[in-house]
This record gives structure tokens, C-alpha cells and sequence, in this order.
């Protein structure tokens, strides 16, 4: 034990009585780990302590909500009936806490190291989900999601995947239920990043560049343009159609969908009980944004506390995101769709246009072009705020984490990580000694690249214009006039 | 007698048509249908623009009477016509200026006004409505999607309306996706005694006598539409009134157990 306190530096007398008195509490005070046993029983639904109504998906044939009968093609009965619940707390299946045994509860550290280098009076405490064997917080979702499948009589699974973090979630996910995977993977990815690719056919996935030949979707584009180098929109339509087409199979959605969202609370009902362990609470929650599944899994569970007057303070909830895809910063806040073909319903949410195109250099991940409506309802509300950070200051930061701390960070995460350095810095500056929770939702090994092209200075800043965003949204406008007739908050 | 005391006295049943549907003669002939048959309130539809949270066969409707040239004003003269409790369906879109039409709703004699997309607007609409419906001395009718929020469905209750309809699925005329009884506890959990009317999926009597039970009050129209699409006239008039006879007693068997305990 006194070892652990010399390691970490101590040397006043006092606080080495004080840390004594904590660690023969619970172990250790870098990290705090708990047993297997408080892995949550229940996922958390945000439905019914939302502000106001969400507005529900919208089916543009008919203008009305979709029916959930028509989604049974796509998606398994008992996810669509999470999709639609509005139970507030939602059983986690046995074999579903087994397999989340592999690796939860996941460590809540404390960044010592960071908060030294940054002599900041803030605690900075984070949740890390790079522990899990993909190496992030997407098998929360995964397990369960093929768990329910499996139990439905399902023999197959498809999906799409950009980089391939979902889909190693999904491939180890139908692995540990024995059910078949096939992942659509963007064929610039599944080309330029073959070791994701390679993880999920260790797991026995079928990883099919996108656009193939095994979809009409596929081979339309393919036609046109043999070099297409593909897009998450064109792999979601080869994965729904897969579905769609072929009996035995679904389709499974990675974040944006209630569902996946309450898979991920796990890691903010856990983050709360490691907290009351060291008798803290944030000031303030914070989470990087794609489709906005980890930032929800953590902070939702706190939001939860606000609701309900439980909470200790006025916490405040804070999503970061890429200048280069400012979805909650920049984007417009309408009915759209979830993909670029326009085969998903309409989802009211921020969005940059569903025929948002990357910008050509982007490492950081987070390019989906809108966020998951409940995300996007309280944003709209003021119950969250968000920033937005370039490519280069988010790896500035990723390193500076990586340097103090050690685990080399997604570069997802690392928006975040920006974020909690420039207010870790500000406490500095006045004193404040906020306590700060944010999300590691995933660790950095297969992103090396990424960082070679930041360590050799050739990741440009990056800002998606503005006049995209309304020129995308006057496009859709011109497609459905109707959506002004909606009854959602303007 | 109020539409509150209706709601109270018994367990009662909500027949929807839209206005001007199928004709206009012979909407006003299955209104009379519909009263003699047991409905013991009629709500009365008037086509809007987008029509929210309705499923196929009530867009049929919509459309049907929009092809009989039914405009807003055109519903309005045609409500004034009928002969019984009634409230009127508009959506928020369609009504326009809340207190100019909640005056020319009182005109026609109904009894209230029901905004189905009023809960998913925004809160201060709620109170708009509620201060437009007491001004026109109008009764107050809301209603809320099985999976509004607590505090939605808390602030309607809070405005004691005659009572407040729970839809059970995403649009009318689907059978509830999530388990009916658990929306229905949740929703009177939430509500207290204001009384609670279902619907949205209520196509057979015996579904409605699972729901009987648990609720004040039942909703239904998809089904109503189905009757008058699939059969010739007089077939569908006697099918809608035997519909109506069937639910009725469902609901009066229902209040004769609930008597006797
Ligand atoms: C590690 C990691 N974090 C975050 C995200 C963003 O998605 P979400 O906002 O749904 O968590 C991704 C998406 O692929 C990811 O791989």
C-alpha cells in the first residue's frame, strides 16, 4: 500500500493518512473497480423523464409516424418494443450481465497524471470503455443486440461500418451468441485500415467492401462508377437490403436509436456508484458525439438525478464534436433523414444535411450528419451544450493524454479530452475546483495512422461552411415542404 | 348534461368520423347511427394538412371528405348539424388562431376542442390552448401518446380537462406495439383521477373488453372507416351499428362489475 502512495507521489503526511484511510476502503485511488456482481441489472430509458415529447420517426410516404410493424423487417421484436418503451428502467438479460462480466464493471480512473501536468485544482475523473475486448463502449450495445436477435430465432446480423469500430462490436457480439455477422465496411476503409477489418474475421464476420455486388444498392453505384469508393450511407443501405431480403437476418444500428442509447446507460450507473464511493459528484458530464451513444450511456443516468432533484449539484452536460461535422454547433435542428439514400424514416434532430460529404482528410471520426433525436431534443431544450474542436487541437490533446496518463486515446474520445484540458486550465486560472466526468469511450491502437499523419503535421484544420448546411437543408425543404407542417419545436 | 359528468358517470365510449365522410349525407346519417347505437360522445374530424397520428384508414377518410370539398369552415357547418355530445379534432395547423376557432367551435354546440398534436409542440401551447377553451367556455380534452413524458402528461392533468385520451401505438388504426396495460397503468398512475379514455388499434370487442377494465373511457374510428370501405352501404350501416351495440356492452358489463365490487 505505501508503495502505491509513494508511486503516486505523496509526500505530505496528512494527505498520506488520508489516501491510507481511502485505499484500505477500496483498493486502490488511481482507479476505482467494482465487482462483478454491481454490473447494472437495468438499462436506463430517458423516454419518459424527457422534457417534452420526442418527436417520433417519421415515414415520408405518409407523413405520419412510422408504423412498427413495418420496422419488423428490419430490426428484432424485442429491440423495437425497447425503441418504443416508455418503462423508465428496462431488465438487463442474465446471459447478457455474463457476457458484459468479460469486461464490466469498467474502471472510473482518476487522471492524476493529467490533472498534475495541468496543475489544475479541477478532479478529472473518466470512465474508461477501451477495456472491452473491441476496445470500446459500442459491445454495450453489441452483446445485447445480438443477444435479443439470437433469442428472436435470428441466424445473421448485418451492419455497416466506417473504420470498423461497430463492427468488431457487432462481429463480437454474434461470436459470443453464435450467430452469423456481415459487416458492409466503407471500401476506402476496408482497404486503407485492414486491421479492423482482419479483428472482426478473427471473430468469424463476413467483411464485405461497400459498394459490392451482393446488393442492388451496391451494384447501381458500382455500375456508374466502379471506383466508388463507398460511404456509411451506401453501406447502410446494402445492410438494411441484406436484411431485408434474406430471411433469418436483421439489420443492427450502432447509436442514434433509443435503444442502443439505453444499452450504453450501463456506464453512467456505474460511473455513479464509483463516484458516491469517493463521496464526489461532477459539476460537469462530458462526451464526444457522432450518433451520440456513449455521451448519452454516461450522462444520462445523471440527467436522471436532475429529474428526479436527486442530483448534488447543478451538473452540467456537455457534448464535444469535429469542426469538421458540427452537428449540434452549426447544424439545423429539423425532420431529416439517417442516411444518404433516404431509406431510414425522417428523425427530427440537428443535422448538417443528410447528403453531408467528409472532408477528404478527417481522422477523427464523428461524421455522422445528425445526432440521436433524444440527444438532439435536449440540446435544443438547453440541457446540453456543445462545442466543437478541429482535427489538430483534438490530437494536441489526445497526446498531452497519452503522455500524462498513458493509454494512447480514440481520437473520438480525444474531442472530448480537448475539451476537459481547456476547462481544467480555466479552473486553473480561477481557482474553481469542478469535478469533471468525462468518457475514454474508446482506446487508440487501431488509429495509428491518424496519429502518424498528426505527429508528421499533415492533418489540415478543418471547418465544415456553413453555407452547406443551409444549402442541404433548403434541398430537403424543396423535397418534402410538408416537414415546416410537423409538429415539432422550431 | 357537461361532458365531465358524461365521463363520470360511467365508462364511457368515443366514436370518431370525419366530417363530411363518406358524404356528406351520409356522414350525418352514421352520426345518428353512432348515437342510437350507444357512442356516448362523438368526436368529429376536420382534414388537416398533415395528418400526424393517423394511420391508413383514417387518411382515407381525410381524403374521401377532401374530395367532397370539406374545408375547415365546410366541417365546421356540417358539425353544427349534429344532434349530440360531441368535441371536435382539429390539428394544431389546421385550427389556426386558437381563440377565433374555439369561438366558432362553441358555435356548433360541441363541447370541446381535442388538438392531438398540442401535447408535441411545445408546453406554452398547452397553456394557450387551455386559456382559448375556458374563454370560449369550452370543456378541455388532451391528448397524449402512451409514451409522452411524465411531465407532459402531469401538466395536462394539472389543467383539469373532462379527461385526458391515451393513444396506445405510434398512429391509429395499429394494435399497440407495447403492452397496453402497462401504458394504461402508467398513464392513470400519472393522471390521478381525471377520468382516462384509450384508443388507437380498438378493432374488436374483445380487445376493448381486455382494456375495459383499466380505463374510463374507449376510444375508435380507424375501425369504423374499415367497416364503411369494405362494404356496400346498407351492409356497412348495420356493421357499424352492431360494432357500436357490441362496444357498448363491453363497456357497460365492464361498469356493472365495477358497481358490484
Ligand atoms: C470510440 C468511439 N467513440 C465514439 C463514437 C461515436 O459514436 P457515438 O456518439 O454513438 O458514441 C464512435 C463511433 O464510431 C467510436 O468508435
Amino acid at each position: 500500500m505505501h508503495n502505491v502512495i509513494q508511486q503516486l507521489g505523496c509526500t505530505c503526511l496528512y494527505t498520506q493518512r488520508l489516501l491510507e484511510l481511502r485505499i484500505q476502503k477500496m483498493g486502490m485511488l488511481r482507479k476505482i473497480v467494482l465487482d462483478e456482481d454491481e454490473i447494472p441489472r437495468e438499462w436506463y430509458n430517458i423516454l419518459p423523464d424527457l422534457p417534452r415529447p420526442l418527436p417520433p420517426p417519421i415515414d415520408p410516404e405518409t407523413r405520419s409516424p412510422v408504423s412498427p410493424a413495418k420496422l419488423e423487417r428490419v430490426f428484432a421484436k424485442e429491440l423495437l418494443k425497447q425503441e418504443m418503451s416508455a418503462d423508465r428502467w428496462i431488465p438487463i438479460p442474465e446471459e447478457v450481465r455474463e457476457v458484459y462480466s468479460l469486461w464490466r464493471p469498467t474502471p472510473l480512473y482518476r487522471a492524476v497524471g493529467l490533472e498534475r501536468y495541468l496543475k489544475t485544482p479541477a478532479k478529472i475523473y473518466y470512465k474508461y470503455e477501451g477495456v472491452s475486448p473491441p476496445g470500446s463502449h459500442k459491445s454495450n450495445t453489441a452483446v445485447a443486440q445480438a443477444y435479443y436477435n439470437m433469442k428472436e430465432g435470428q441466424e445473421r446480423l448485418t451492419t455497416e461500418t466506417g473504420a470498423g469500430q461497430w463492427g468488431s462490436a457487432l462481429a463480437f457480439g454474434c461470436m459470443l451468441f453464435n450467430m452469423k455477422c456481415t459487416v458492409y465496411m466503407v471500401k476506402v476503409s476496408y482497404n486503407q485500415k485492414p486491421y479492423r477489418r482482419v479483428m472482426m474475421q478473427v471473430w468469424g464476420a463476413e467483411v464485405v467492401p461497400s459498394p459490392s455486388d451482393r446488393t442492388n444498392a451496391g451494384r447501381s453505384i458500382l455500375e456508374k462508377d466502379p471506383q466508388n469508393p463507398g460511404s456509411l450511407g451506401i453501406a447502410i443501405s446494402e445492410a438494411v437490403e441484406d436484411a431485408v431480403t434474406h430471411d433469418g437476418t436483421k439489420y443492427s444500428l450502432g447509436s442514434v436509436l433509443n435503444h442502443v442509447l439505453m444499452h450504453q446507460t450501463v456506464q453512467g450507473l456505474e460511473a455513479k456508484k464509483q463516484l458516491e464511493i469517493l463521496d464526489e459528484y461532477p459539476d460537469v458530464v462530458a462526451g464526444c458525439v457522432g450518433g451520440g451513444s456513449s455521451f448519452s450511456g454516461l450522462f444520462w443516468p445523471f440527467y436522471h438525478d436532475k429529474v428526479t432533484k436527486k442530483a448534488e449539484k447543478d451538473v452540467e452536460f456537455v457534448a464535444t464534436e469535429p469542426t469538421a461535422c458540427p452537428t449540434l454547433t452549426k447544424g439545423i435542428y429539423t425532420y431529416d433523414h439517417g442516411d444518404v439514400a433516404r431509406l431510414t424514416p425522417l428523425l427530427a434532430m440537428y443535422t448538417v444535411g443528410s447528403d453531408f460529404i467528409p472532408p477528404p482528410i478527417h481522422a477523427g471520426g464523428l461524421r455522422y450528419h445528425g445526432d440521436a433525436p433524444t440527444l438532439c431534443l435536449l440540446a435544443k431544450e438547453g440541457h446540453v451544450k456543445a462545442v466543437a474542436y478541429d482535427q489538430v487541437s483534438v490530437f494536441e490533446a489526445a497526446t498531452t493524454f497519452a503522455r500524462t496518463e498513458g493509454i494512447v486515446p480514440a481520437p473520438e474520445p480525444s474531442h472530448t479530452i480537448r475539451y476537459v484540458i481547456d476547462e481544467a486550465l480555466r479552473c486553473r486560472r480561477t481557482g474553481e475546483k469542478k469535478t469533471i466526468l468525462f468518457n475514454l469511450c474508446g482506446h487508440g491502437h487501431f488509429d495509428m495512422h491518424a496519429y502518424d499523419e498528426f505527429l508528421s503535421g499533415k492533418l489540415p484544420r478543418w471547418e465544415y461552411p456553413e453555407s452547406a448546411i443551409k444549402d442541404s437543408i433548403e434541398r430537403l425543404k424543396r423535397l418534402y415542404p410538408w416537414i415546416e407542417e410537423l409538429p415539432y419545436l422550431r | 348534461m357537461s361532458m365531465r359528468k358524461i365521463v363520470e358517470k360511467k365508462k364511457f365510449l368515443v366514436a370518431y368520423m370525419t366530417l363530411g365522410y363518406p358524404t356528406r349525407d351520409a356522414f350525418m346519417e352514421y352520426s345518428d347511427i353512432l348515437k342510437s347505437s350507444g357512442a356516448d360522445i362523438l368526436e368529429l374530424g376536420i382534414p388537416p394538412r398533415v395528418a400526424f397520428y393517423d394511420g391508413a384508414s383514417i387518411r382515407t377518410s381525410y381524403w374521401r371528405a377532401k374530395e367532397n370539398g370539406i374545408n375547415r369552415e365546410a366541417a365546421l357547418e356540417i358539425a353544427g348539424n349534429v344532434d349530440a355530445t360531441k368535441i371536435i379534432l382539429c390539428y394544431l395547423g389546421t385550427a389556426g388562431e386558437l381563440a377565433g376557432f374555439m369561438r366558432s367551435v362553441a358555435r356548433t354546440g360541441a363541447s370541446g376542442v381535442l388538438i392531438p398534436d398540442l401535447g408535441m409542440v411545445s408546453p406554452e401551447a398547452l397553456v394557450s390552448y387551455a386559456k382559448a377553451s375556458d374563454a370560449a367556455r369550452l370543456e378541455k380534452v388532451f391528448f397524449a401518446n402512451y409514451n409522452y413524458p411524465d411531465g407532459t402528461i402531469k401538466t395536462m392533468a394539472s389543467h383539469n380537462p373532462a379527461f385526458i385520451y391515451v393513444g396506445l401505438s405510434p398512429i391509429t388504426g395499429e394494435v399497440a406495439y407495447v403492452d397496453p396495460t402497462k401504458s394504461i397503468m402508467r398513464a392513470r398512475g400519472l393522471i390521478g383521477g381525471i377520468p382516462l379514455a384509450a384508443g388507437f388499434g380498438i378493432r374488436e370487442p374483445r380487445y376493448a373488453k381486455m382494456l375495459a377494465g383499466m380505463v374510463d373511457g374507449i376510444v375508435v374510428g380507424s375501425e369504423l372507416v374499415n367497416i364503411i370501405e369494405e362494404n356496400v352501404a346498407s351492409v356497412a350501416r348495420k356493421k357499424v351499428a352492431d360494432f357500436i351495440t357490441s362496444l357498448k356492452s363491453v363497456l357497460e358489463d365492464a361498469s356493472l362489475e365495477l358497481d358490484s365490487e
